[in-house]
């Protein structure tokens, strides 16, 4: 079996909180990995070899200290390169899901951490020839753009009351176009097919950027 | 059985209601809330079913009143069907709710609204495929047209299924999902509201509280806003699934004039203008007939009759007070509900909302406390009962502002004493002093309230014709309020101030107070007691005035310096009783203290100041 396929079994065991082995879990494994029942029952055997699950009565699994770490580890990868994927990237959430499984087998654990502090306090690029990267994008408030300009939503700070934003569509990645715009900053804008009047103050907390 | 209609605001939900319902409609608030719930019921073969009509929410999992009092509504498992009505114009915005409404997994029929709008547009709905992804039946229907509607109740006596589509969340809220519903065996449901802090389950809270510090630490995103965005993720690969565009939308957009500084402004401050003067002008005539008739068969009889002194009294007062609030109501209070109905139903008040947005930030508020502000110039009563939706801060300063707004009945007595006996521009110079007041007055209120101003988001209603009988209804509504609120308040006051007169208790009022008021008003007794009067009972200053002047002609007994000062007093003191009942309902009792002593102050104060002026300088 290959380390990858390996460290898939043991990421699914933690993150799903296996703790039997039905025959409905083996059929879901099967589904999940392509791979015959059979072929699933001998890799699970092949786990308890190496020590990374242990199996008692009545179908009961449960990961060993190593296993648990080995998937802990292999989780926390995923998630970084997940959320580094969709959020810094922009690549929607089954691509960026379906590539971050591929690649956390290989990614090092230092290119990891490297990649979690740049998720958590991005820097500016410094070589300026490299294309533009999502944080050196610039953003900036909706309020500094102009009447009939069409722009993408990157951000929304503010408070929890701010949600109402995001439920009327004012979601990272949307675009909106402003219809109106008053000397003193009151905007509409065209959000989701509806026109929303907003205040200046609100306006200013939705981070844009332009539409190349 | 009980159906429960939930949409966005402005999808004709409570056009479909009213159409649905009839008259029969009773208006309560949520249990332990203030937020309105229409519900009436609804006859069909002998079935009967309870029709609720919720207030109109962007969402399940907001914070507003709203919002709140609707997620626990069908929490508690209060409803048996439910029926999302969807705008078919703004499929996408709308199905966002719609996929919310759907995690409840009611039973429930979808109502497609407004289909005569989106055919117009060009845009084409597979309605039988929404159908089979939600599992339950759509209904398409057109509410201003009537098409339609009447399959609604059958459908959902006979054919309520149970409504289910999952969402595909981030691999992070389904893996914390999937751990709550194991830990705390809550639904799918549950543990979603549980990770954006909603829902009462303390131990399910906790730990989802914990999973949403770390996916928030991860995504540098709120979980709400994840999940917000899965959300409309979804609602637009539904949308674009079902509807396929034709042709183009065309319309001539009016917004290119009524939201501009130029020309918007100035048609905002026109039709505000218009509208007083109509109200003014046919209320005065309807006024003076309603008064007549009063006078003819009721008031004179009851003279004529010679009861005992007690309770003429008490007869006496009560007929005046129905006078009173008649004369007001009709002809003032409803022909101004009837214009400000044609303005919200056409959809205006919103631009003119967004347009004095700006402005309002210097009185501490923002945009959409302008609607209350002027359905204060019709009765303050029912002003104060909408501002329950603007936030708390808010709510403070604007129930301050909304009482210092001239209502109908302050208009009769500027008209009446003001306009008819000094001048036309000096009534309207008292309309001056008292907008300048209430500027002020907001600008003190918002450095010294305590909280933070947030910021306005507003849906910009489609403007629309108003359909006349829609108007009607809308009318008839706000004066409901007005009717059932503020005129049996009214009454019960007259009633007491009747006895309190009898008794004697007023005399003695008046004898300690009449003093004081006649050094620095510079009034007469009469008038100084009719002001008294004035502050139980405000529509009543002008006419007690000229009962105890002995005279209408309220020009040759008082100089014009003595019937402007009385105005203005009168104007700006004390609410009336109504008012301060109300306040004292929806804001407690020290709110409305405070409110009454700073306009008694206020009030008193500013005729001070402007007697003491004019007796020193002409």
């Amino acid at each position: 079996m290959q380390t990858s396929v390996h460290e898939d079994y043991l990421e699914w065991i933690l993150e799903n909180r296996i703790d039997t082995l039905g025959e409905d879990t083996l059929q879901s494994l099967s589904r999940k990995f392509d791979r015959s029942v059979d072929a699933v029952r001998q890799d699970l055997n092949q786990l308890e070899d190496t020590g990374d699950i242990i199996r008692g009565p009545d179908n009961a699994i449960r990961l060993t200290e190593q296993g648990h770490k080995t998937a802990e580890c292999v989780l926390k990868k995923h998630k970084i390169l997940e959320c580094f994927f969709t959020e810094m990237l922009g690549m929607d959430q089954s691509t960026a899901s379906e590539q971050a499984c591929r690649i956390e087998h290989e990614a090092s654990d230092e290119t990891i951490s490297r990649l979690k502090n740049y998720i958590s306090c991005p820097r500016p690029c410094r070589q300026e020839n490299r294309r533009s990267c999502p944080q050196a994008r610039d953003l900036k408030p909706l309020s500094f753009y102009k009447e009939n300009e069409t722009v993408r939503v990157a951000l929304v700070r503010g408070p929890r009351r701010m949600g109402r934003l995001n439920d009327i569509g004012a979601i990272p990645g949307e675009e909106i176009t402003i219809q109106r715009k008053l000397s003193n900053g009151s905007l509409v804008v065209t959000i989701k097919g509806s026109d929303i009047a907003i205040s200046p103050e609100i306006a200013a907390s939705v981070l844009v950027e332009p539409i190349e | 059985m009980k159906a429960a209609l939930i949409g966005n605001p402005n999808v004709g939900k409570s056009l479909i209601f009213s159409q649905l319902t009839g008259i029969g409609v009773e208006i309560s608030n949520f249990p332990g809330t203030t937020v309105g719930i229409s519900s009436g019921g609804v006859c069909y073969q002998r079935e009967i079913v309870e029709l609720v009509d919720f207030p109109g929410i962007y969402s399940l999992d907001g914070t507003s009143d709203e919002e709140t009092s609707v997620r626990r509504y069908l929490q508690e498992g209060n409803v048996d069907v439910v029926i999302p009505v969807i705008n078919a114009s703004n499929l996408e915005r709308n199905l966002y709710l719609l996929l919310q409404i759907a995690e409840y997994e009611l039973p429930g029929v979808v109502v497609i609204n407004m289909i005569d709008e989106s055919e117009k547009a060009g845009i084409e709905i597979d309605f039988e495929r929404l159908s089979e992804m939600f599992g339950c039946r759509v209904i398409a229907t057109a509410a201003s047209e009537g098409r339609n509607i009447g399959d609604i109740v059958p459908c959902i006596l006979s054919d309520a299924r149970k409504m289910g589509y999952e969402v595909t969340y981030g691999q992070h809220i389904e893996a914390a999902i999937r751990s709550l519903v194991k830990i705390h065996r809550c639904s799918r449901r549950e543990a979603l509201d549980a990770l954006q802090m909603l829902g009462a389950d303390t131990d399910l809270l906790e730990s989802a509280s914990t999973i949403a510090d770390e996916i928030e630490d991860e995504h540098q995103m709120s979980v709400h806003q994840i999940i917000a965005t899965n959300r409309h993720n979804a609602a637009t690969k539904i949308a674009n699934e079902i509807t396929s565009f034709k042709g183009h939308k065309k319309r001539f957009d009016l917004d290119r004039l009524l939201t501009r500084s130029f020309p918007g402004i100035p048609i905002l401050i026109i039709l505000l203008f218009s509208t007083l003067l109509t109200v003014f002008f046919v209320g005065s005539f309807l006024e003076e007939i309603i008064v007549e008739q009063f006078e003819i068969y009721l008031v004179t009889p009851l003279m004529a009759a010679g009861f005992s002194p007690f309770w003429e009294q008490i007869s006496f007062s009560l007929i005046l007070a129905v006078q009173a609030g008649l004369g007001i109501a009709f002809p003032f209070v409803f022909v101004f509900y009837i214009l400000l109905s044609i303005l919200e139903d056409s959809g205006y008040m919103t631009r003119a909302a967004f347009l004095a947005d700006r402005a309002m930030h210097h009185v501490g508020m923002h945009g959409q406390a302008l609607i209350p502000m002027v359905l204060g110039l019709g009765c303050n009563v029912p002003a104060i009962m909408s501002i329950r939706q603007l936030p708390k801060r808010e709510r403070f300063i604007a129930s301050f502002l909304i009482t210092m707004v001239p209502c109908s009945a302050r208009t009769v007595i500027i008209a009446g004493i003001v306009a008819v006996f000094v001048g036309v521009a000096w009534a309207l110079s008292i309309y001056l002093i008292v907008f300048i007041l209430i500027v002020i007055t907001g600008i003190v209120l918002t450095r010294i309230t305590p909280g933070e101003q947030f910021g306005m988001i507003l849906e910009m209603a489609p403007l629309r014709k108003p359909q006349p009988v829609q108007t009607l209804k809308r009318a008839w509504l706000h004066m409901k309020e007005f009717l059932f609120i503020a005129m049996p308040l009214l009454l019960v006051s007259s009633v007491f101030l009747g006895v309190f007169q009898y008794v004697g208790i007023i005399q003695a009022f008046q004898d300690i107070f009449a003093p004081i008021m006649e050094t620095v008003l510079g009034l007469p007794p009469y008038a100084s007691t009719s002001l008294l009067f004035g502050i139980l009972r405000k529509e009543m200053a002008f006419e007690t005035l000229a009962i105890l002047a002995g005279t209408a002609d309220l020009g040759s007994v008082m100089s014009g310096l003595q019937l402007y000062v009385f105005a203005v007093v009168s104007v700006l003191f004390v609410p009336c009783i109504s008012t301060v009942a109300v306040l004292w309902r929806e804001m407690g009792w020290k709110t409305a203290l405070l409110i009454s002593g700073y306009t008694l102050i206020l009030g008193l104060g500013i005729g001070t100041v402007i007697n003491l002026l004019a007796v020193t300088f002409l």
